[in-house]
């Protein structure tokens, strides 16, 4: 037993949002408890940030090359970022139409929620949806509830939206809107991890008579981002961090966990309390020797790869007819590579020129692979596919492509109960934070590092009484 | 078969297409069972689409991010060869392997559609895209003699799998569709700007009459070096 006044120790593993915010919140709560406690992050790569990076492109100082934006109307990053002192420095971005390429661009008809109709006179309009895909539509007020937690398409949204609205709702408006924001495959993703439909689904029978009931969407911006780029959430973060006593290291990855009496060993260093806040696959690997069967469920979760490639091309060669779109989604029946392209210049105005716009197009997604081709061979097939959306020849002055391994955990039907029996065989004094598990988006990662944070000063005060 | 589609890379000039040349026969050895398209040796021309600017990739300090000069570079799509003589000796190449777990098919994949090398088992169609690459992979195998490789092929569903692999990797491909189409339908070995792969064999088992053609898309690849 050390002494009382010996700080307690805690290791985060991952420097992502997730970690961060962890060490942040720990640090806090203890703070508030009078709890001494001696918090470190490690980073196996040399920046930190995970899959939030900001870097120089084509003359401007900060272009993302990962995630833009976060959610604006749920909490978690929002509070984090007024917290570490951002709350002046927000920005939103312009509100431009957005559009699904089908034989053409077709703008998104008003009226939707995360892609399914909720006014079908809305509908009526689009030419992205054939009228047999409209009447087909129009007949969810009329069809049986849809069962969302048994049988073959059990907690699937492709399952539930094709059952409610049809094929072509599905294809064409769900799966790019919702598909697109995790590179999933919506018939293979988890329906409970998108609450606005899982709860419409649990509660009504129809989703049509249901929206009808529902208030309107709350007034300001859906989404906000730092005036320069996402990565000042995480620089804002770790500075946070350090001034509150936090130690961070980057380049310094964790090489083994082990059990150490009522304590954990990370490599050589004896701690009171782990947080693992990187990938499930490397939480998995750092806990199969203490935690096999635990370390087994985290190596199962999937994950989806994606390519950022952003190009800068001259504003001359911009076609007015684009001017005002934020961008626009490739439903996968129609799908080469390039799933979705953001106007990047036309949503932000820190990523504005008088010379130039900036794309960012995307590739691949769950089902869909891009990694194992050339840096050539994705450039070519980004401006051949948008090009031909376009039907414009992109002559880029610049080019920049990401390559994102392991983007995007993909959470299978059934995902939420197998997270939490995978929790329970948790021993107290090691929590997972992180997109793996509770939520893919920026504010729920936010959100894991601060409930594992909490777990873990209570863990912590638990065992000093 | 009417042509159908852009065409990306074969002269599209209908005299090309000439009479089947080899026979698919009856269920023994000494006929021929060459699915391959009845086109004549022809000179392939290309459509590019139009010249445009690609990033040369220079890997900057960030492992992952390439930037940033530009060259200029033509996008050409694989160009796969005009048939070759169906009788033409070549020599025995293997490339990889071809699995359909659905058929129970588990067999080297040979480089080349001459009958000397389909009857040996499947064969890649010279020029078509290589597995895992954007473009079209073009597999024929023959169904009724030799070793069958392709004797079930029409009992591949939607979303089968059939894995290609190579020493780039293993590339799994998943059933998309499938049609018959008659001996000149050309059309299936065109290159798409996905990455796509296409078996094909005789079609019914035991004539020539149509081919059955199965198209598949990329679903999953692991590269060697991970």
């Amino acid at each position: 037993m050390r002494a009382a006044a010996q700080p307690a120790r805690v290791t985060v593993v991952g420097g992502g949002i997730s970690g961060l915010a962890a060490a942040h919140r720990l640090l806090t709560l203890a703070a508030q408890a009078g709890l001494p406690v001696d918090v470190t992050v490690r980073e196996r790569d040399h920046a930190l940030g995970g899959k939030i990076r900001t870097t120089p492109f084509a003359g401007l100082a900060a272009v993302d090359e990962g995630a833009d934006a976060f959610l604006a109307r749920v909490p978690w990053a929002v509070a984090l970022a007024r917290e570490v002192g951002l709350g002046e420095q927000m920005v939103s971005p312009a509100t431009g139409s957005a559009a699904v390429w089908w034989r053409g661009l077709q703008p998104i008809p008003a009226g939707l929620l995360l892609g399914m109709p909720t006014d079908l006179l809305q509908l009526a309009r689009t030419r992205l949806i054939s009228w047999p895909g409209k009447v087909r539509a129009a007949t969810e007020v009329l069809r049986p509830r849809t069962r969302i937690d048994s049988g073959p398409g059990a907690d699937s949204i492709g399952a539930y939206v094709r059952a409610r609205f049809g094929d072509q709702v599905h294809e064409r408006l769900v799966d790019p809107l919702v598909g697109s924001i995790y590179a999933a495959d919506t018939d293979r993703f988890s329906l409970a991890a998108v609450p606005q439909i899982h709860d419409l689904a649990a509660r009504h029978r129809s989703v049509l008579l249901a929206a009808r009931r529902r208030p309107p969407a709350p007034e300001g911006p859906v989404f906000f981002a730092p005036a320069h780029g996402m990565g000042q959430l995480v620089d804002a973060t770790a500075e946070a961090v350090r001034s509150m006593g936090g130690t961070i290291r980057c380049g310094d990855p964790v090489g083994a966990v082990t059990a150490d009496g009522d304590g954990w060993r990370v490599d050589d260093e004896a701690v009171d309390a782990i947080v693992l806040a990187g990938p499930a696959a490397a939480s998995a690997d750092l806990l199969a020797p203490a935690l096999p069967e635990v370390a087994a469920g985290l190596a199962a979760v999937e994950y989806a790869d994606v390519v950022m490639v952003t190009v800068a091309v001259p504003a001359h060669s911009w076609p007015e007819r684009l001017q005002g779109m934020s961008g626009y989604l490739v439903p996968k029946p129609v799908q080469r590579l390039v799933t979705a392209v953001s106007f990047g210049s036309q949503k932000w105005a820190h990523w504005r020129t008088p010379d130039t716009v900036v794309l960012r197009i995307s590739l691949g997604r769950d089902g869909l692979p891009v990694l194992h081709l050339s840096d050539e061979q994705l450039v070519e097939a980004a401006l051949r596919d948008t090009g031909e959306h376009l039907g414009l020849v992109l002559e880029p002055t610049a080019v920049r492509l990401t390559r994102w391994a392991g983007a995007f955990p993909q959470y299978r039907p059934g995902h939420a109960g197998r997270v939490a029996a995978l929790e329970q065989r948790l021993p107290g004094g090691v929590t997972l934070a992180g997109a793996s598990h509770h939520g893919i988006g920026i504010p729920a990662c936010v959100q894991s590092g601060q409930r594992a944070a909490a777990a873990t000063v209570a863990h912590l005060t638990h065992r000093r009484q | 078969m009417a042509q159908c589609g852009p065409r990306l890379l074969l002269g599209s000039s209908a005299a090309a297409i000439a009479l089947l040349l080899a026979a698919c026969g009856g269920d023994t050895a000494e006929v021929d069972d060459n699915p391959v398209f009845a086109i004549a040796p022809t000179t392939a021309t290309t459509t590019t689409v139009p010249p445009t600017t690609a990033a040369a990739s220079s890997t900057t300090s960030t492992p992952v991010t390439t930037a940033a000069t530009t060259t200029t570079s033509t996008i050409v799509l694989p160009r796969p060869l005009a048939p070759p003589d169906p009788h033409a000796d070549e020599p025995l190449v293997e490339i990889g392997r071809i699995e359909i777990p659905r058929i129970s098919l588990d067999r080297p994949l040979y480089e080349g559609i001459t009958l000397g090398t389909l009857d040996a088992g499947p064969g890649h169609w010279p020029g078509s895209a290589m597995p895992g690459q954007i473009g079209n992979v073009v597999v024929a195998g023959h169904r009724v003699s030799h070793t069958r490789p392709f004797r079930d092929i029409d009992q591949l569903q939607q979303g089968d799998e059939v894995v290609l692999t190579t020493a780039d990797g293993r590339f799994v491909y998943v059933v998309s569709g499938s049609e018959v189409v008659e001996p000149e339908g050309i059309h299936i070995i065109e290159q798409t700007p996905a990455a796509t792969a296409t078996l094909f064999a005789c079609h019914p088992p035991g004539t020539t009459r149509y081919r059955y053609v199965v198209h598949l898309t990329l679903a999953a690849a692991e590269t060697r070096d991970g």
